[in-house]
């Protein structure tokens, strides 16, 4: 402010400022890489900033964040202070951010103490700062320097352009305030990198995923970790799959309540995050594992570590998974930040998977502050929980990522990214194979009769057990079974079974399957399923409260006897494995002879996970009524 | 040169049967069915009847291409100067055949057998490709109520061990026809079974209390004085699903036997 009136007796002095509005361009936000090692300046440190007083015997040096200097025309020199940042909420605005400006002298024994409040915009994190009551000093420069570099409290836009920053300034004269706007260009990308192509940034995020220890069939925590640099676009959502057999022992672990997680949603107060930290809103049983998300722009991220617990159905999905973080990073605390991921398991590959249409965006600005996260890292660690599959083939978790184009607040222009890494368990080979299977027919044993099929696979499956899941399980049956052709009636349509519409005619058997991953067996009906197959496809769809799996299977012949052949089990222990096949009207199988006479024996060929196999010929049994003894002796005595 | 000649004779009997076998064919919008019958031997008695042996086949097809629509009931009337007779013969229980092998039919009812042959089906099911079966088949002299009926016993082991049995009604008939032998087949090969086409050879001579007979008998209808005729064998009715109906008229041609 040139001001000639102090200086040239002829002149006429400008009025001193009373109030300044600063709005900087929109893009320009807070780095929260600001707050990891920082301090703050309490009203109590500020109180002790004298014209006298030594850096660091008032505001710490930590909270220092930048520089300012005054040249004023009623001094031969110019007058240097310091920028500090103010304690969150302990401050004369009350404020999450604020500022206090500390100039002084001791020469001259000046000392002026501003504070400053920052309003950051809570949908687009633009940043306005209001100064009222500024002392009445005149002064010709006064120059505001924010420190830069990886702690630098200020972050700039990605996109190159001509940026305006707008001050409206109010004299103490009582006149209207004057608006003044300055513009300037950002001419280079993030890291003096080229300008993003048509000002939309690039999008290449990274992925790290795997369990710890990759022996097979073995616990293992299993970490995730997403990231992206400074110059590309924001993640917004992302989806990811798991590795086929990676699973996790859902068994005796509680769900965290949606009480208790609308109590986390809820703490967004000043201690809000520390409120979390202190007393965590979900059960400690239903952890299982943690969080820790790196967020800001530069080189050096501000880390706010969170919790991961199991959670229960969440927009459509049977059980969610739900981060917990606690938004306390440095001084700051930001309240608890709840990102909930609805949790999917594929119909027919048993395959877990995290949909991005079920889960929550990741959040982008809290309470005006971008977030810019950039290193999301996942732990799921609880103890016995992961484990490893029992197939050593070479697979991958693929995860896709939105970036959130132009305009994070819009999901219409998100880029889905797919990246992937790759996993492979190890040491298969060790893990054996022993599968026992019995069939029983039960019902009419004479030629003709419809019996009923039971079928019981037992195994020793489970992590720790040592034995390889079943692949691929095919069992013939023998040649006195005879397909009934006629009783072939309703069948399920492909489209009615994606739509879960299949007549009630449509079921021909039930089937349960135990596995030591749920706490209830999984279970349903056996429906006969339209296919590309010559007949169609034997359809077990197993339900339990968290997962539903599609076990299908092809029935076809070997020399015309019926064959049933399970192509793609999933990667998953099994305990034991029931299937029942009505009998009577609705049974399949007709007996071309007496089953009592003679022995009738099935094929059984399984295939584990890890490539072993097991060829068997079981015998089928049926319940035959035994000759009764006093008629077996008369027999007897009459042949001696 | 001795096994050349019998070949020869076989080609020259079997181009003489091809001449005296007559095709019968009818259409009805995209179906088509073609009944080729022949009956052996050529003469027959003018007055009375004499054991024959009849070969039948019978294809359904569609013109402009896909699946023929499905058989639900079969209705053959033989012509009165026909005679099934079963009289001494064995009969065979539906429980003998039912399931049964081609095999263990025979072992079981083999001595009530009276006509053997193929047949081809398209088994279509909803929202399901079709796929083709082939099969044997037997026909059986059996009793039902009291009454003489066919059984007609199909096995197949393509593509899988199935068997079923058509039971068809015999009953005496007024008029020019006066055997009627109809079945329903759905309730047999199911709900979704579209057959094809169907061979057949019927034939059963059999010794009774000394008498030599024969299941399927026939006269030659020609009237005095004349030594040919052709005649109607047989009116052969076929009730599809969506209520076509269809009807061939076999006739043959016959000599006096003197």
């Amino acid at each position: 402010m040139a001001d000639e009136g102090l200086t040239n007796p002829t002149g006429i002095a400008n009025s001193d400022i009373r109030k300044t509005v600063v709005t900087l361009p929109e893009g320009f936000s807070t780095n929260p890489s600001l707050a990891e090692g920082l301090e703050v300046c309490s009203e109590a440190d500020l109180a002790r900033e004298t014209a006298k007083s030594a850096p660091g015997a008032g505001c710490p040096n930590a909270s220092k964040i930048g520089t300012v200097e005054v040249e004023t025309p009623i001094l031969d020199e110019n007058v240097d202070g310091s920028l500090f940042i103010a304690k969150p909420y302990e401050n004369p605005f009350n404020s999450l951010l604020a500022l206090y400006i500390v100039i002084k002298n001791p020469t001259l024994g000046i000392v002026v103490k501003q504070p400053l409040n920052v309003i950051p915009d809570p949908v687009t994190g633009r940043l306005t700062t209001v100064a009222e009551n500024l002392p009445q000093l005149p002064f010709s420069h006064f120059t505001l320097h924010f420190r830069e570099g990886t702690r630098s409290p200020l972050a700039s836009p990605p996109g190159c352009g001509t940026y305006e920053a707008k001050a409206e300034l109010t004299p103490w004269s009582g006149g209207p305030p004057v608006t003044t706007t300055s513009a300037f260009q950002i001419i280079t990308g993030p890291n003096a990198g080229p300008c993003p192509s048509g000002g939309l940034p690039p999008f290449r995020p990274g992925l790290v995923a795997g369990t710890l220890n990759n022996a097979a069939g073995r616990f293992s925590p299993f970490n995730v970790r997403l990231f992206r640099t400074d110059s590309e676009q924001e993640f917004t959502r992302f989806s990811i799959k798991l590795p086929p057999g990676i699973v996790g022992i859902l068994a005796g672990i509680p769900y965290c309540s949606d009480a208790a997680i609308a109590r986390a949603q809820a703490r967004t107060g000043p201690l809000g995050g520390h409120e979390e930290l202190a007393d965590p809103s979900c059960p400690a049983a239903s952890e299982i594992g943690h969080t820790l998300v790196g967020a800001g722009v530069g080189s050096a991220l501000a880390y706010a570590p969170g919790k991961i617990y199991l959670a229960g159905p969440y927009k459509g999905t049977a059980f969610s998974l739900v981060a917990i973080t606690a938004g306390v990073v440095g001084p700051f605390d930001v309240g608890t930040v709840v990102v909930r991921q609805g949790f999917k398991v594929d119909r027919e590959t048993a395959e877990v998977f995290i949909d991005a249409t079920e889960s929550d965006p990741i959040p982008h600005i809290i309470k005006g502050i971008p977030v810019h996260a950039r290193d999301i890292r996942a732990y799921v660690d609880r103890s016995k929980f992961v484990f490893n599959p029992t197939s050593c083939e070479r697979t991958s978790t693929a995860s896709t990522l939105l970036g959130s184009g132009l305009d994070f607040g819009s999901l219409a222009d998100d880029r889905p990214v797919t990246v992937s890494t790759p996993f492979q368990a190890a040491d298969c080979a060790a893990l054996k194979f022993e599968p026992k299977l019995s069939l029983q027919l039960k019902g009419g044993t004479k030629r003709g009769a419809h019996p009923a099929f039971k079928a019981t696979l037992k195994m020793n499956g489970g992590p720790e057990k040592g034995e390889a899941n079943i692949a691929r399980a095919q069992v013939t049956l023998p040649r006195s079974a005879f397909l009934e052709q006629a009783h072939i009636k309703t069948i399920c349509t492909r489209v009615q079974f994606r739509s879960d519409q299949c007549p009630a005619g449509s079921v021909y058997g039930f089937a349960r399957a135990y596995t030591p991953v749920l706490d209830t067996p999984v279970e349903g009906p056996v429906y006969l399923r339209s296919s590309e197959h010559q007949l169609p496809d034997l359809v077990a769809s197993l339900h339990s409260d968290k997962i539903t799996v599609d076990l299908v299977g092809r029935i076809d012949s070997l020399n015309g006897r019926i064959r049933n052949t399970f192509e793609a089990a999933p990667d998953a222990p099994v305990t034991k494995f029931v299937l029942t096949m009505q009998g009577g009207k609705k049974g399949l199988i007709v007996n071309s002879t007496n089953l009592c006479k003679g022995k009738h024996k099935a094929i059984a060929d399984f295939t584990a996970q890890n490539g072993k196999v097991s060829n068997t010929r079981p015998e089928v049994t049926a319940k035959c009524a035994r000759a009764k003894k006093g008629k077996a002796k008369k027999q007897k005595r009459r042949a001696g | 040169m001795r096994r050349r000649a019998a070949w020869l004779g076989i080609a020259a009997a079997t181009l003489a049967c091809a001449s005296l076998a007559t095709a019968a064919v009818i259409q009805q919008g995209n179906l088509r069915i073609t009944v080729l019958s022949q009956i052996q031997p050529y003469k027959l008695p003018r007055k009375g009847t004499a054991p024959i042996a009849v070969f039948v086949s019978g294809h359904l097809s569609t013109p402009k291409g896909g699946i023929p629509a499905q058989l639900q009931k079969l209705t053959v009337k033989v012509n009165r100067h026909g005679l099934l007779q079963s009289k001494g013969l064995p009969v065979c229980e539906i429980s003998q055949l039912q399931p049964a092998s081609t095999e263990r039919a025979m072992q079981n009812c083999g001595d009530a057998v009276i006509g053997s042959g193929q047949f081809w089906a398209h088994i279509v099911l909803p929202d399901q490709g079709a796929y083709p079966t082939h099969g044997r088949l037997l026909i059986f002299n059996s009793r039902k109520n009291g009454k003489p009926v066919l059984l007609t016993h199909i096995f197949t082991s393509n593509p899988f061990f199935s068997s079923f049995v058509i039971s068809f009604a015999i009953r005496k008939t007024k008029g020019l026809y006066g055997t009627e032998l109809s079945a329903s087949l759905p309730q047999a090969l199911g709900s979704w079974g579209y057959v094809d086409r169907i061979k057949l050879t019927l034939k059963r001579k059999y010794t009774y209390k000394g008498q030599h007979l024969s299941y399927f008998n026939s006269g030659c209808p020609a009237p005095q004085g004349v030594p040919r005729v052709v005649f109607p064998l047989a009116l052969a009715s076929f009730d599809f699903a969506e209520d076509i109906s269809l009807t061939a008229k076999v006739e043959k041609a016959c000599a006096v036997k003197e």
